[in-house]
């Protein structure tokens, strides 16, 4: 079944299983609903009945299995090695085949697979946002969106001022990002430049994928993402940065599985995962930025570590993360207890699960308001606009949610 | 769909959101880590989750007079069906119970109740300079209650012995309904020897006897110092004379672990930071107590077991000291890992035998292993000969499944065979009950008598511990 970088043998996975428990322990989901079917365990017995044949894809399986936010926790903690975040979404694959024609099914990923669509969606979401302003409620999706997107502001190639450019960086710039902080992306271009790199943001970029692998998808997020890096291939992109952990990671595990193939390139594009970069783990690690930080003004600062760049073999992304606030100067950096606690974003999980996402947000918010900071950095899109819900809270927790890049361009005099 | 009026009579006492019925979430609650549960299925009529002793109360009096089964649930960690619902009936899921009611510091106790996670405990207890000393692998998940009715022990049972010996007192709801506190309805007392002793009664029962409600143990100052011994053997049949010898030399370590050299491999799969030596026999001695103590038997360990050992390691660095134990800790699943079409099965997986007996045993379930071409990883608590036989199949393989079913067999009567017991610490549940008679010949009539006298309509637990025939 190892078609392309996604597919793994479910079968031999859904068997090694000896449902010790272990991943009750560290399951976001589990921690609020508390009753056996929502272990993840469960999930992965779930889906070998499914597999099985014993019991048939319903309306109660799909909801269980909609209560996974795909945070990786549990792959990352399996004792046995069984990507736990997998098997939950052969079961949504296996329930998604065996009702073809449900709308659900349809919407999401066939509203990501084209930017095309997804822009006229949220250009549409927009529009009705200005007709429904004049009366006296607000839709908190349509209010999410930003006032345009990024890519209507930047350029396709963005030079630095210097005549020399240190490398020609692709931003693949991802949905979140693109149509909710744009700010974030203009931060993202104008510290890459600023910092001496050429930037370019390849027109008809693609989703990642990461909706489609969470809906077990998984050729469909390969093609995607064949599509991206060929345009970045052909724009003669040295590098591709990521300002989102989601993306990031789904091109990286894609890119990693292909070498491990053996085949990288078949279909004429070529990346190497050395050449895929978290932005903050780029900047510190590859430009000179110290010496041009300016100081803000006096501030504790704390982090949340996105669930999806706290992998076991990950961390160190999120050493980048710590290294850069230390040395902006003025930013009093102060550890939450438990920063790498999920927030309850997932992208589309906060949409179907909102009462979940909301449970699992309230331990966030405890846990950061510990530390009294007044900025909250982290290195998602998606976090940020889970984050961002705190501030709207009655009583919400003090800390302004800000992308990591956003603070960095605010010390180099670039926001 | 669970039966109508059992759902309406469950929704009465607990609460709609308290009770689930549905079939696929039923499906759900029929399994523990066991083998056996992987390839059964037990399926109760309906789960609830409880959050009072009256709410216990109410339910068993609903269950009582009409002959449903009640079958107590923590984690569901376990790997014996001790918390399966084999005949139907109602399981009780008390893992949201989970409220530590008491810290009583100055008696050294507290009463908590049975969901309480067991690493929860602890890291509350870290404030008061405490501990609950018994250290059971699952302890991120296992649940104090399930702990009690299964008398769990772990790493640490050399030094400082099972959960019997930390519980002062049970509150207990009895097959009728009634509530019952043992060890005294007020006493705080550390030693008590007034009345029968209930307490000692109710632990290890495994649910058959009623449903523990609330739990009162005894806590331990936190020892100031802790080190580990890491002793590399090439060969298997030195690691149990090293721990003899330590032993001998007055030493009394607070855990001794043993890792073959399967299990050192599986460790290094799971966690390559970890780096374990590649050698035979891995032996792990965990000393604690004051600073200068801890240091100078960690040495003494250290000297005794280089007469034997290839190499020794005397760490007492808190990250690799964590690495090291927590590699003790995985191993169970993490054996799963040896082979790609592999899956680690909890089946005759604690045997426990007289410590003289150790290295022959091993030797045994090693040629076992080879005559039935069956990988078995062998790892666990050397220093009380409580040794864990992890079996790595693979389950689509129907011969290579019948034949492990038969290596289990075989390992269980080897325990009885060589003075010990089928099971050390993880209980008998459905899996281990048909060796009751071979283990505790007319002992287990009387312990069918204690149970029928409590639980005339058998409704608490049944099938367990008790094989089929005898109840």
């Amino acid at each position: 079944m190892r078609e392309d970088g996604f597919e793994i043998d479910i079968d031999t996975y859904l068997n090694k299983c000896v449902r010790c428990g272990q991943c009750r322990s560290i399951c976001p989901v589990f921690e609020e609903i508390r009753q056996e079917t929502a272990s993840p365990r469960a999930k992965v017995f779930l889906t070998s009945l499914m597999r099985r044949g014993e019991i048939k894809a319903s309306a109660p399986a799909a909801e269980l299995l909609s209560q996974c936010l795909q945070c990786r926790r549990c792959t990352h903690e399996c004792p046995s090695g069984l990507p736990v975040h997998k098997a939950v979404t052969a079961g949504r694959r296996m329930l998604r085949e065996s009702n073809p024609l449900r709308l659900n099914n349809k919407i999401y990923p066939g509203l990501f697979q084209n930017p095309c669509i997804l822009n006229l969606t949220a250009n549409m979401g927009r529009g009705i946002r200005t007709l429904l302003s004049p009366l006296p409620f607000t839709n908190r999706h349509l209010s999410s969106l930003s006032s345009g997107s990024a890519l209507s502001k930047l350029r396709i190639i963005t030079r630095p001022q210097v005549n020399k450019p240190l490398a020609r960086v692709g931003y693949f710039l991802g949905c979140a990002t693109n149509h909710l902080f744009p700010s974030v992306a203009q931060s993202t271009v104008s510290v890459l430049t600023g910092l001496g790199c050429e930037v370019v943001i390849p027109r008809r970029l693609n989703c990642c994928g990461m909706p489609h692998l969470g809906e077990g998808d998984a050729g469909t997020a390969a093609e995607m993402i064949k599509r991206n890096i060929g345009l970045f291939n052909k724009h003669g992109a040295e590098v591709i940065i990521f300002d989102c952990a989601s993306c990031y990671i789904t091109f990286r595990d894609h890119v990693r599985a292909l070498n491990w193939e053996g085949n990288n390139g078949p279909d004429g594009y070529h990346v190497d995962e050395k050449q895929l970069y978290e932005v903050t783990d780029f900047i510190t690690g590859r430009l000179d930025y110290k010496n041009k930080l300016r100081p803000l003004s006096e501030v504790i600062a704390t982090i949340h570590d996105p669930c999806h760049l706290t992998g076991n073999r990950d961390l160190y992304l999120t050493d980048a993360h710590r290294r850069l606030l230390r040395n902006i100067p003025g930013i009093i950096f102060k550890e939450t207890p438990g920063p790498r606690r999920c927030c309850g974003g997932g992208g589309i999980f906060a949409l179907k699960q909102n009462r979940l996402s909301e449970g699992i947000l309230a331990r966030k918010a405890e846990q950061l308001s510990l530390t009294g900071a007044g900025i909250v950095t982290t290195l998602c899109p998606s976090c940020l606009h889970q984050l961002s819900k705190l501030k709207q809270r009655p009583g919400g927790n003090g800390a302004t949610p800000l992308h990591a890049i956003q603070l960095l361009a605010r010390s180099l005099g670039l926001s | 769909m669970a039966a109508r009026e059992l759902v309406r009579a469950m929704t009465d006492i607990l609460g709609r959101d308290k009770v689930l019925g549905g079939e696929l979430e039923r499906r759900l609650y029929s399994y523990d880590s066991s083998y056996h549960s992987g390839r059964n299925c037990f399926l109760p009529d309906i789960v609830v989750f409880p959050g009072s002793t009256e709410q216990v109360s109410d339910i068993i009096k609903y269950a009582g007079p009409r002959g449903i089964p009640v079958t107590p649930r923590g984690a569901g960690s376990g790997e014996t069906c001790g918390c399966l619902a084999a005949r139907g009936g109602i399981v009780l899921d008390l893992s949201q119970w989970d409220t530590i009611e008491e810290v009583d510091a100055a008696n050294m106790q507290v009463l908590v109740r049975p969901g309480v996670v067991h690493a929860r405990l602890n890291q509350h207890l870290q404030q008061y300079g405490l501990f609950f000393p018994p250290d059971p692998g699952s302890t991120r998940m296992c649940t104090l209650g399930g702990m009690v009715a299964n008398n769990s022990s772990g790493l640490r049972a050399v030094k400082y012995g099972t959960t019997e010996n930390y519980v002062l007192g049970l509150e207990v709801v009895l097959p009728d309904g009634r509530i019952i506190v043992t060890g005294g309805q007020k006493c705080r007392a550390i030693k008590n020897v007034s009345g029968l002793n209930l307490t000692k009664f109710f632990v290890g029962s495994e649910g058959t006897l009623g449903v523990i409600t609330g739990i009162r143990l005894r806590v331990w100052p936190k020892p100031l110092s802790r080190g580990i011994a890491m002793a590399v053997f090439e060969d298997l049949d030195d690691a149990p004379l090293a721990v003899l010898d330590v032993y001998r030399a007055g030493i009394l370590p607070s855990g001794i672990e043993i890792l073959d050299n399967s299990a050192i491999r599986a460790v290094n799969m799971y966690r390559p930071e970890i780096d374990l030596p590649d050698a035979g026999t891995i032996l792990l001695f965990e000393v604690d107590g004051n600073p200068p103590g801890v240091e100078w038997e960690g040495k003494q360990i250290a000297a005794i077991s280089a007469k034997r050992a290839s190499r020794v390691e005397w760490s007492t660095d808190p990250a690799r000291m964590a690495d090291l134990w927590q590699c003790r800790s995985v191993v169970a699943a993490a054996a799963s890992r040896l082979r790609k079409d592999g899956t680690r099965i909890f089946a005759g997986e604690d045997i426990s035998l007289p410590l003289n007996q150790v290295a022959p045993a091993l030797k045994r379930i090693r040629a076992l292993s080879r005559d039935y071409g069956i990988e078995v990883v062998s790892y666990g608590h050397i220093g009380d000969g409580n040794i864990h036989t992890a079996i790595v199949i693979n389950l689509k393989d129907a011969h290579e499944v019948q034949r492990a079913e038969r290596l289990v067999d075989e390992i269980h009567r080897l325990a009885i065979e060589l003075g010990g017991a089928t099971t050390g610490e993880h209980g008998v549940g459905l899996v281990r009950a048909k060796y009751a008679p071979a283990e505790h010949g007319p002992a287990l009539d009387v312990m069918k008598q204690l149970k029928e006298c409590l639980d005339p309509e058998g409704i608490m637990n049944p099938e367990k511990i008790f094989p089929p025939e005898q109840i």
